[in-house]
């Protein structure tokens, strides 16, 4: 579904935030993408909704999008979930811009955690909502260190833990928000995508712009820059696989959900992404149906 | 750059710098000018309220009329290792600035930039490609620079490899 631009509604500046604010977080911005993979402190506002909710996403997408954009929002893949469908209405309305949830007409996206199936291209802007930003943060607590962790490019840490999740479990059990090395110095958080994703950030055509609201972070990845997913020689990094087709649209390829049908056992598997299953629906590819269609 | 006919900052300024210069600076940006004459600073003190810097290193954001007169970059401040966004962006008018390749330009290459690009940049100080070089090498420190002609622009963040061709 696309929606037009209409009248922005009055009483807002234009895209909610003051001007000040907005050139407050474009510079944020600008060191984020000249110091790839660093987190820019920012000056994090009160929005109209709650932290976990996006905050940190919805003041950078307010600070680039301009009258001409087109924004998609995605919430685990989907364009109809609540957090997709109040944001998208959210900059409707203080920006009077237009909507769509294909992501081919989209100039901006902005998602969480997920990333879409289709190549992005280099016009285009993907914005990520970002919980916890430093990727050392659950095993060094404190901001100075970690700070200085990053500044001395020390990330032996993640490295042991990474290691001993294998000589534990006999693999690397973190599957989603898998630490990433920007350009070869930065180790970062990807944000919560599934490890499924991570190989689509690697030479990106679209600007990478990632906000945390909650933590006052903002970073970023420019198109076409190295994005490595830390692993080991003998025991490289490999993404989730299923054995199992879209229920829908029969693609084999994309990360699907698992979805309970009853409680009796039954389920099905189905695309996370909707523009890209329905994209897929519409030129004629077929799943093999719900339960209720094959029993 | 698409900027209104009716723009017309007041000389030494020209369109794209001073465009730069109301998008990024207002009252908590500290600002260096150098060689911008009466004209540019009154014209930014009054559109941008930025307060003024006394020397180069203590300035966030650095407005250079005349590229020809550009400081050496280590005279602005890199930020430090853990603070590397605490580093001085340079707003800086070169006479002209055109992609192509040729004798004499550039080759960039880095994050944002799908393989290389060749840029033509005229009327810069000799040696700074040398100086860009170094400033290359201390990532993550290092300073950032918006180089304008006219109405254009080209960023050159501190990830971007310089060669002189």
């Amino acid at each position: 579904m696309t929606a037009p631009a209409t009248a922005q509604d009055s009483g807002y500046n234009f895209a909610y935030l003051d001007e000040q604010t907005k050139r407050m977080v474009r510079r944020a911005i600008l060191k984020a993408v000249a110091i790839p993979g660093h987190q820019v402190p920012f000056g994090s506002r009160e929005m109209p909704l709650p932290y976990g909710w996006g905050t940190g996403g919805i003041q950078v997408t307010a600070s680039i999008i301009g009258l001409a954009d087109v924004l998609k929002v995605i919430d685990q893949g989907a364009d109809d979930t609540t957090n997709a469908v109040s944001i998208r209405r959210f900059f409707a309305r203080t920006a009077g811009i237009a909507t769509t949830e294909k992501t081919e007409d989209a100039t901006v996206i902005q998602t969480r955690h997920r990333i879409p199936e289709m190549n992005l291209r280099d016009d285009q802007i993907i914005v990520y909502q970002v919980p916890i930003p430093e990727p050392l943060r659950w095993l060094e607590a404190r901001e100075t260190e970690t700070r200085k962790m990053h500044g001395l490019a020390d990330y032996g840490v993640m490295h042991v833990k990474l290691y001993e999740d294998i000589a534990k479990y006999g693999h690397i059990e973190t599957s989603y928000d898998y630490p990433v090395l920007i350009n070869g110095r930065y180790l970062m958080s990807p944000s919560p995508i599934p490890k499924f994703d991570n190989p689509k950030m690697h030479e990106m055509g679209a600007l990478q712009l990632f906000g945390a609201g909650r933590e006052k972070r903002i970073y970023a990845i420019p198109p076409y820059t190295r994005v490595e997913s830390l692993d080991f020689e003998d025991h490289p990094f490999q993404v989730q696989t299923w054995g199992a087709v879209c229920a829908i649209c029969g693609d084999g390829e994309s990360f699907l959900d698992e979805v309970i049908t009853d409680d009796q056992g039954g389920s099905m598997y189905i695309c996370s992404d909707t523009d890209h299953c329905g994209r897929r629906v519409v030129a004629g590819h077929k799943g093999p149906g719900g339960p209720e269609e094959s029993t | 750059m698409a900027l209104g006919p009716d723009f017309a900052p007041p000389h030494p300024l020209e369109p794209a710098a001073a465009a730069v210069c109301l998008a990024l600076l207002d009252l908590d940006t500290r600002l260096w000018i150098d060689g911008g004459g009466d004209g540019a600073e009154a014209y930014l003190r009054f559109h941008t309220g930025a307060p003024l810097a006394d020397a180069p290193d203590e300035a966030d954001f650095a407005v250079i009329a005349d590229g020809a007169m550009i400081p050496r970059l280590d005279s602005f401040s890199p930020g430090t290792d853990e603070l590397p966004e605490r580093s001085a962006t340079l707003i800086v008018q070169v006479a002209g600035l055109e992609s192509r390749a040729g004798e004499g330009v550039w080759r960039l290459s880095g994050p944002g930039i799908d393989g290389n690009a060749d840029l033509a940049v005229e009327g810069l100080r000799a040696g700074m490609a040398e100086e860009l070089a170094v400033n290359f090498q201390r990532f993550p420190r290092g300073v950032d620079l918006i180089l304008c002609a006219g109405a254009r622009v080209a960023a050159l963040p501190r990830t971007t490899k310089v060669e002189a061709l």
